[in-house]
């Protein structure tokens, strides 16, 4: 119970922490130029770079959501990269594949870089502009999709710890619970298909995007100013 | 106007109604009660038009001013109709408060604004994520939706049960509005007396067939036996002892600060408020569902949690396997404990078709078979009729008479006469 509830909670700090706040009211086009630079830099696959931008999306973080999801990032990412590096070494040494021990930390370092950047990229997307994006395309009728799963994932996941929790509290195994927690989650899928169903079935009639902020929006493009200044132009920390 | 014939509604192999036939004009409420189980929910299921379009049963027909339902396209639906089900977090569709009032405004072409919002109390919540709603504050934003759209018939399945006196009094006067802008309104409620000024017609139901359909008549309401508070000796035992509890959710500011509070043994606790103020919270840390933050909380005994929505509760996918379960197979306990509930006719019916109120009489007969120490309770009473409302609260008169301790969470007035203690949260 312990694990799989750290686990769940670290998730949904990292994706689920707030609603349309901070950096997701940064005007879309800012997010695009952001979203482009990481695209940019993912597949330049630079050492320095990455860890760069990682740093910054962490600062970044730390201004909003704020040091909750800071945290849970760093946990999560930690995970993750000891992982990877963990199967690097565990290869190197069985033959597996010709991995230099040497580069284990960096592998670590790496993987823990990409992941904080990913996850920073990902938060700042509105589902509100995936939305609109859909039906400005033309693909009104599932224009609620998005919101939807940003509703139902966490829903979902409150939902599934909860009945997790009481299963434990009535000194049930958690293993025995399991069963009975995601057969919860199908029955609420059931009801909310039932009782959404004319507002999952009528399209909007105009897209709807979230209130943009101009601080949040200066804050993110002067990020990403300083770090195309710091890393391209006067390329002081590429090599 | 909205006109019912139904022949039979219902699931397949399952509940169904039958021979219902009502008549709702432009500005007249109908009032729709019967005991729990009575087939309320689904004749409002069957008034929308849900059951036809979801594969269960559905013989009749339905007119909305005139037109057949299942022939009006499904956005015209949904701008002439609302409903408002009796689980309000299984209506939303938006992840903020803001996303989804505006994405509803959008789909009927109207400019996103705050102003029902601000009528229903929830200006301040608009960047909200829903999931941490309350379920009076859900129930609240479905009302801003209901007051947006104008529709012309409203069905209203149990609107008050989550919602606290302020909250019920701008509830009554937004139904008393939209009557009298011609809107043809069926609230379903199993205290139908709240809405005796407004309504026209009452509608009683038991076993899925019309016991009585005419003009509002008080005398066709039965008056059940209420149990009454007897005096208890209150002893000085503390079964819950909780010192300087801090607790916030994820993202969001402190809901308690330093709060302290005291259980006393074999008593029954209610913690009752506003909407929002975290009765439910507080239940929860009770339990140990949830944890503080900082401060300490000390139980004496084994704890059960029954939540708001009793579906997370169940272990076994029927009632008969959930009570075996608890019962440890002895099924002369199980059969006592059905009676007491009034659950012996549905023992073998799935979960997901049990209605509302079976669903949490069935929570409370499977804790009252595991015989714990301590039962933390949120709405008890939430939904039930007079009837099945005092036989839970017999139940846990006489859990408490026999040394355990009660804890609930409620806005129901019939549970708040029997509390030995009332802690009012926020």
């Amino acid at each position: 119970m312990g694990f799989i509830s750290w686990l769940v909670s670290i998730v949904y700090k990292i994706l689920f922490l707030k609603g349309d706040t901070g950096f997701r009211q940064a005007h879309w086009v800012v997010k695009m130029l952001h979203l482009s630079l990481t695209v940019f830099i993912l597949l330049e696959n630079n050492l320095r770079s990455l860890t760069g931008m990682a740093v910054l999306s962490l600062i970044l973080g730390l201004i909003s959501p704020g040091y909750e999801w800071a945290i849970s990032i760093l946990a999560l990412s930690s995970v993750i990269s000891l992982y990877m590096s963990l199967t690097a070494l565990i290869a190197s040494i069985i033959g597996f594949a010709p991995v230099d021990a040497s580069l284990i930390p960096l592998i670590a370092v790496k993987t823990l870089a990409l992941s904080v950047i990913v996850a920073f990229a990902f938060m700042i997307v509105s589902p509100l502009e995936i939305s609109s994006l859909l039906i400005k395309l033309g693909a009104r009728r599932v224009g609620n999709i998005p919101l939807l799963i940003w509703r139902l994932m966490p829903y979902g996941l409150k939902s599934f710890t909860e009945s997790l929790a009481i299963g434990y509290v009535k000194k049930e195994k958690t293993l025995n619970r399991i069963p009975p927690a995601v057969a919860s989650l199908l029955e609420i899928g059931g009801f909310i298909e039932e009782y959404c169903f004319y507002k999952l079935n009528t399209p909007a009639k105009y897209p709807v995007l979230p209130v943009y902020s101009f601080k949040y929006s200066i804050i993110l493009a002067v990020n990403d100013i300083i770090y195309f200044l710091l890393f391209y132009t006067f390329n002081i920390f590429i090599s | 106007m909205i006109e019912a014939h139904i022949e039979v509604a219902g699931y397949i192999d399952g509940f169904i109604i039958r021979g219902i036939d009502i008549n709702v004009s432009n500005g007249e409420v109908l009032v729709v009660t019967g005991p729990s189980g009575s087939g309320k929910t689904t004749l409002a299921k069957a008034l929308t038009g849900l059951l036809g379009r979801s594969g269960d049963l559905f013989k009749g027909s339905i007119l909305i001013n005139g037109y057949p339902l299942l022939e009006i396209p499904f956005e015209k639906i949904y701008e002439l109709v609302t409903y408002i089900p009796q689980e309000p977090w299984y209506a939303l569709v938006g992840y903020t408060v803001y996303a989804e009032h505006c994405f509803i405004l959008s789909q009927l072409g109207l400019k996103c604004s705050s102003v029902f919002l601000e009528k229903l109390g929830l200006a301040g919540k608009i960047d909200s994520l829903t999931i941490n709603l309350s379920a009076g504050e859900t129930q609240r934003l479905l009302w801003a939706e209901a007051l947006a759209k104008k529709s012309s018939v409203l069905i209203l399945d149990e609107p008050l049960v989550y919602l606290d006196r302020e909250a019920r009094r701008i509830v009554a006067d937004v139904v008393r509005d939209a009557r009298d802008n011609g809107a043809s309104i069926i609230i379903i409620d199993h205290d139908p007396l709240f809405w005796r000024e407004l309504a026209g017609k009452l509608l009683v139901l038991e076993n899925g067939v019309a016991k009585y359909y005419g003009e509002w008549d008080t005398a066709v309401l039965q008056q059940s036996y209420q149990p009454s508070k007897t005096m208890r000796v209150v002893n000085d035992e503390v079964a819950v002892d909780m010192e300087n509890i801090w607790f916030k959710y994820p993202g969001e500011k402190p809901l308690f600060r330093g709060l302290s509070l005291q259980v006393k043994k074999s008593l029954i606790t209610g913690l009752t408020g506003r909407n929002g103020a975290g009765k439910s919270t507080l239940l929860k840390l009770i339990a140990g569902i949830l944890k503080p933050t900082k401060g300490f909380i000390n139980r004496l005994g084994t704890p059960v949690y029954i939540p708001e929505n009793p579906l997370l509760y169940f272990t076994k996918p029927t009632p008969r396997e959930e009570l075996l379960y608890m019962a440890n197979g002895r099924e002369e306990k199980v059969f006592e404990t059905a009676e007491i509930f009034d659950i012996s006719r549905i023992l073998d019916t799935p979960l997901a078709r049990l209605s509302s109120g079976e669903r949490r009489r069935l929570a409370l007969a499977s804790a009252y078979l595991g015989g714990f120490d301590i039962y933390l309770i949120d709405e008890p009473t939430g939904g039930l009729d007079q009837a099945n409302a005092s036989r839970v609260l017999e139940v846990l008169l006489e859990l408490v008479n026999e040394g355990r301790t009660v804890v609930v969470a409620t806005h129901d007035e019939r549970v708040i006469k029997l509390l030995d203690y009332e802690f009012r949260v926020g």
